[in-house]
Order: C-alpha cells, then sequence, then structure tokens
C-alpha cells in the first residue's frame, strides 16, 4: 500500500514535471526572436537576417558612405556589429528593425565622421516603399511613432531632417544646402528628434 | 534642466542625428563624467531613419557572400551543426564557412568575385575594415540602457569575434598554416571605447573581457539531447503506472506544446476593438468623422458609422451599423485610406467581413504609414481584397467636414 502510494506520488511528480518541461520549452521557443536565434549561433538564422535585414542595412551604408567601397566595407562592419550585439537585443525595448538600424546609423556615422567625408552617392528617394517586407520594416512601431511626429512637419522641414538623419550632414551643411538661417536648421532638426524620443520613451513606459 | 544636463541634451541629441566632431565628442565625455550613454537618442534617430527613407536597396551579391563568409567564421558554424554527426568531418581548420549560408550544398563556399578585381578583399586589404570594428566597433551599454550587465549576457551571446575573422584572402592563407583556434584570448578582443576613434574614451560603462567558447555554443545544440536522457533515467519500466504516468506525461506535453504553439502563431490575431478604441480615443491628434452612404446592395437602410483614427499612433477603428452582413467567400468589404501626403492610390487600410446584423467596430489595419488622412471610403471587393481598387461598389466615405 505504502509502496503503491509512493509509485503513485512518483508518476505525479513525473507528470507535473514533463508538463512544466513542455511549457517552458514552448514559451522558450515562442519567446525567441530572429536575433536571439542569431546569437544562439542557429545558421538558418544568421542567412535569414542577411535576407531581412540586408536591404536596410545596405540603404543605411550606401547613404552614409563617400564611395561604393566604403559602403562595401561599412555593410560587412555593420553585420559585424551585429553578430557581436544580437545577444542583447531585447523585444521589449524595441523592434529589431530599430535595432539594426540603430547599429548601422552608429557605425556609419563613426565612418564618416572619422573619414570627414560627404556622401557622393546619390541617395535614394525619400519615403517610397518598395515590397511587402520593406512595408513590415517601416511598420515597425518606432517608425509609426516617428512618421506621426514627421507628419505634423511640412514637405520643406521634412527635406531638412532627410538631409540630416539620412545623409549625416551637420547642421551648417544643411543650412547652407537649403539656404535656412542655421539656427533655424538646429532648432528643427532638434526638435523633432526630442519629441520623437519622448514619445517613444512614452510608449516604453506605457508598455511596463 | 541645469544648463549643463541642457548641453548634455544637445550633444546627445545632434550625435544621434550624424554625430560629433573631434571637439564635442570631448566636450560629451567631460559632460558625462562616465556615466553610459543614453541610447534613447539613437533610438528615437532611428526610428525617423525608418519612417524617411527607402530601404529597399538590394545587397550587392558579392557583398552579401562576403557577409555570409564572416558570419561562418563568428559563429564556427561546426558547433552550429553539433546534432549532425562529425567523425569524419575535416578539421575545423580546413573548412570554409558553413555552405549552408552560401545558399546550401551546391553553393560555393567563398564570396561571388565583385566585378572587375575583386574589390572586397582588396578593400579587405587596404582598409582598417574588419580590425577597425573589432578594435573600435563596440556598441557600449548604452544600446541597452546598461541593462545586460545588470543580468549579464548569456555566454553564448557573449562571444568576440574569433581572431581569423578578417578579409577571405587573408583570412584563409593564414588557417591553412596554423592550427586552429577555437577560442582566442580574452584580450584579443577589446570592449572597451578607448581604443575607438570616435574618442569616447571610457565613456562605456560595459567593457568586458569576453572570451569566446566554442564548447559553450555546442552545449546549447546538446540542449534537447540532454533531456532525452534524462527522462530515459527516471525508472520507467518499474511499474505499470509509471510508465502509463510517463505517456499520459508525454501527451500532455505535446498537447501543451501545441497550443503554446498555436497561441504564439496567433499572438496579433485577437485585437480587441474596445481597447484599440480607448488608446485612439485619448491621442492627442485624433479625429472623427461621420460615414455617408452611398448606393450599394451591401448598404441597409438608415446604415450609418463613423471613424476614428490617430495619425500618432497609426491606429484607427470604424463603428458600423447598417451594412450588409457579407459572405466571405463571395465579397468582402475593404477599408481605403486617401492619404493627402503620399501621391499614388489610397493606402489600403485592411479587408473585413460584417459578421452580424446591429453595430460592428472594425479595427483598422493600414498597410502603410498614413500622413495625414483626407477620407476612408469603403469598398465591397472579391474576397480576399484588391491591392488598388477599381471603386466599382462604394459603399461609405467619411472625409473631413
Amino acid at each position: 500500500m505504502g509502496a503503491g502510494a509512493g509509485r503513485g506520488s512518483g508518476a505525479l511528480t513525473a507528470f507535473v514535471d514533463g508538463a512544466k518541461s513542455a511549457i517552458h520549452r514552448a514559451l522558450a521557443v515562442a519567446r525567441q526572436t530572429l536575433l536571439s536565434r542569431v546569437a544562439a549561433g542557429d545558421s538558418e538564422a544568421v542567412r535569414e537576417c542577411v535576407a531581412r535585414y540586408g536591404p536596410l542595412v545596405w540603404s543605411i551604408a550606401r547613404r552614409l558612405a563617400p564611395t561604393e567601397p566604403e559602403a562595401e566595407d561599412g555593410a560587412q562592419e555593420i553585420f559585424i556589429e551585429l553578430w557581436k550585439h544580437a545577444g542583447r537585443f531585447d523585444p521589449a525595448r524595441g523592434s529589431e528593425p530599430a535595432f539594426v538600424a540603430m547599429i548601422a546609423r552608429r557605425r556609419m556615422i563613426d565612418r564618416l565622421r572619422r573619414a570627414q567625408r560627404r556622401p557622393q552617392i546619390e541617395a535614394a528617394p525619400d519615403t517610397v516603399l518598395g515590397s511587402e517586407q520593406h512595408v513590415q520594416i517601416e511598420r515597425s512601431a518606432e517608425a509609426a511613432i516617428a512618421a506621426g511626429v514627421l507628419a505634423t512637419l511640412d514637405p520643406h522641414q521634412r527635406r531638412v531632417l532627410s538631409l540630416a538623419i539620412g545623409q549625416g550632414m551637420t547642421h551648417a551643411e544643411i543650412a547652407q544646402a537649403t539656404d535656412m538661417p542655421l539656427g533655424t536648421v538646429k532648432s528643427l532638426v532638434r526638435r523633432a528628434l526630442v519629441a520623437v524620443r519622448k514619445r517613444l520613451r512614452t510608449q516604453e513606459a506605457d508598455g511596463q | 534642466m541645469s544648463k549643463p544636463q541642457k548641453r548634455l541634451h544637445t550633444l546627445l541629441t545632434d550625435r544621434a542625428v550624424a554625430g560629433l566632431d573631434a571637439r564635442e565628442r570631448e566636450e560629451l565625455q567631460y559632460l558625462l563624467a562616465g556615466a553610459a550613454l543614453d541610447p534613447s537618442y539613437e533610438q528615437a534617430a532611428a526610428a525617423m531613419e525608418l519612417a524617411l527613407h527607402d530601404h529597399g536597396e538590394a545587397v550587392p551579391e558579392y557583398v552579401e557572400a562576403a557577409v555570409l563568409v564572416q558570419a561562418g567564421r563568428y559563429y564556427g558554424f561546426t558547433e552550429a551543426q553539433a546534432h549532425e554527426p562529425t567523425i569524419g568531418k575535416p578539421p575545423v581548420d580546413e573548412r570554409d564557412a558553413d555552405p549552408q549560408l552560401l545558399g546550401g550544398p551546391e553553393a560555393q563556399p567563398e564570396p561571388a568575385p565583385r566585378p572587375e578585381d575583386s574589390a572586397v578583399a582588396r578593400n579587405w586589404e587596404l582598409s582598417p575594415g574588419v580590425e577597425t570594428a573589432i578594435e573600435s566597433g563596440v556598441l557600449e551599454s548604452s544600446l541597452t540602457d546598461g541593462r545586460i550587465e545588470a543580468r549579464g549576457p548569456a555566454e553564448s551571446q557573449q562571444a568576440p569575434i574569433p581572431s581569423d575573422l578578417e578579409p577571405t584572402g587573408r583570412a584563409q592563407s593564414r588557417r591553412r598554416r596554423d592550427k586552429p583556434k577555437p577560442a582566442p584570448a580574452p584580450d584579443d578582443l577589446d570592449f572597451d571605447l578607448d581604443d575607438d576613434d570616435d574618442g569616447f574614451g571610457d565613456l562605456d560603462d560595459s567593457s568586458e573581457d569576453l572570451a569566446f567558447d566554442p564548447e559553450a555554443v555546442g552545449q546549447s545544440q546538446l540542449g534537447p539531447s540532454a533531456s532525452v536522457s534524462r527522462v530515459r533515467s527516471t525508472s520507467i519500466g518499474e511499474s505499470r503506472v509509471v510508465r502509463w504516468a510517463t505517456y499520459v506525461s508525454a501527451i500532455a506535453a505535446l498537447v501543451m506544446l501545441s497550443i503554446a504553439l498555436w497561441l504564439f502563431v496567433h499572438r496579433n490575431d485577437g485585437v480587441d476593438p474596445a481597447d484599440l478604441k480607448a488608446q485612439v480615443e485619448a491621442a492627442d491628434d485624433v479625429i472623427e468623422w461621420e460615414f455617408a452612404t452611398k448606393p450599394d446592395p451591401s448598404v441597409g437602410e438608415g446604415a450609418s458609422g463613423s471613424v476614428i483614427w490617430s495619425s500618432e499612433l497609426q491606429a484607427g477603428v470604424m463603428v458600423l451599423d447598417g451594412l450588409d452582413v457579407n459572405d466571405a467567400s463571395d465579397l468582402q468589404y475593404q477599408l481605403w485610406i486617401v492619404d493627402t501626403r503620399r501621391e499614388g492610390p489610397p493606402v489600403d487600410g485592411g479587408v473585413f467581413d460584417v459578421g452580424s446584423e446591429g453595430e460592428v467596430e472594425i479595427p483598422i489595419d493600414a498597410k502603410l504609414i498614413v500622413g495625414e488622412p483626407g477620407a476612408f471610403v469603403i469598398t465591397v471587393e472579391r474576397p480576399g481584397g484588391v491591392v488598388v481598387s477599381g471603386q466599382d461598389r462604394v459603399a461609405m466615405v467619411a472625409a473631413a467636414g
């Protein structure tokens, strides 16, 4: 009787342990992001990552590099950065496209500042959406919030921001290129970024 | 906000937009006084980058191939394939990048040569390239607002760049001569920004000596095997009760796994219109317009409706009353948003069904970012909707005023 009860108790424990283990595994699978799989060294995820974010990285590298070879070097550096830091991506703090774009921009701006040469490559046109994949990238939550702020600007002001964000031009360069007063350029660019930052932080706070 | 704080805020803003010059970097370093960089400025700039520009330019094949080769070397994909039998495989140093990474078994292990003179390899030889990235390419704790340091990243996520991660030609010739280097010494990787030319010196508090341990990657591959072993180690076969319980446990686990996967796959399906409506109504820029009905067979007597929308949230909800219940296999309703800031056809606002008589709430599913809506138009389309509507059947229209 005692032994039977013991076996029954053991079976129940095994059942519960098995169920718990299955739930944990299922939740772990469900929580996996592409970048977490990349960080774990999943070769398929790495390929998928390059396929998914290659155009994003390449577009930024092209725009912020003075020459095509510089863009090639830059794109490869960006991906190395991504492999190094993929494990630090936290989906609770933002989307993958924004994380990749942030890494790409930082790397290219560093290169640009070191080289002190302006991009000569013709920039891609603004706000032209292509395939469904790019639509998905640009429909990230951060992009939607930024678009909401940018929607309040007139086309001329958007052009200024495009030169600053997209081309990495300094305030003085933008003022010269657009014939706008330097103070106006500075104020516009800074206020727009601060507004986007504020809304992103609000959203993050609401989500936690 | 004090004057130094204000100046710090300005510098961080300018840095995120287009970087700083040497003098400004020094000033920033001084003002930070050793504190970590706040990543929120760069996050905002990245969001604006995504919203402002197209990112559809295809990566040249030779660049993509080079990236994949480097990735193979970085991760050491021999470990990533740990589930495959390793007996008989060539040693690590005789292998090149994982052929799977290059597009399958038929793919070549080398990157596709660039037209002209294989400039990718040339650039690697001539420019600091990867060395620069290794030495200075550091995303400090600001990327994660310092939270990583608090919780500590997983070992498998700390792998530094292996010492042989460099331009294709050099790296290969060196590997042929040298013994394999599965675990470069920690000091091969400098995670301190001191070496970074960007002048941020020791701003980063995430300086970590991170050892690359291929075994760590391999361990992750052993997870499932370890689980199987544990199940076997229990005393199954000693009694029918235990065996029965094991079977039941396995079945229950499978059921739960299925449920979890189903929930994951359908995680975005169940948008609650009421919750969404409350969020949109609370937005600063919310607009609310009434629908006017059009003469269409789908529009019932006394039909009406309204729409609320927030461009800031890029979200909205329609409340409709009097549209005919549709048979989704025959026709469906589709919303279109006329964007006054966008040229071309209206933005697809999503296909929807009216499943019951009376009032229904329909979340808007805009397929593109809407700058400023000029009108909302409901059309009747074939099942699945259309890419561009001929507007042969228009049921309702809502516009400003």
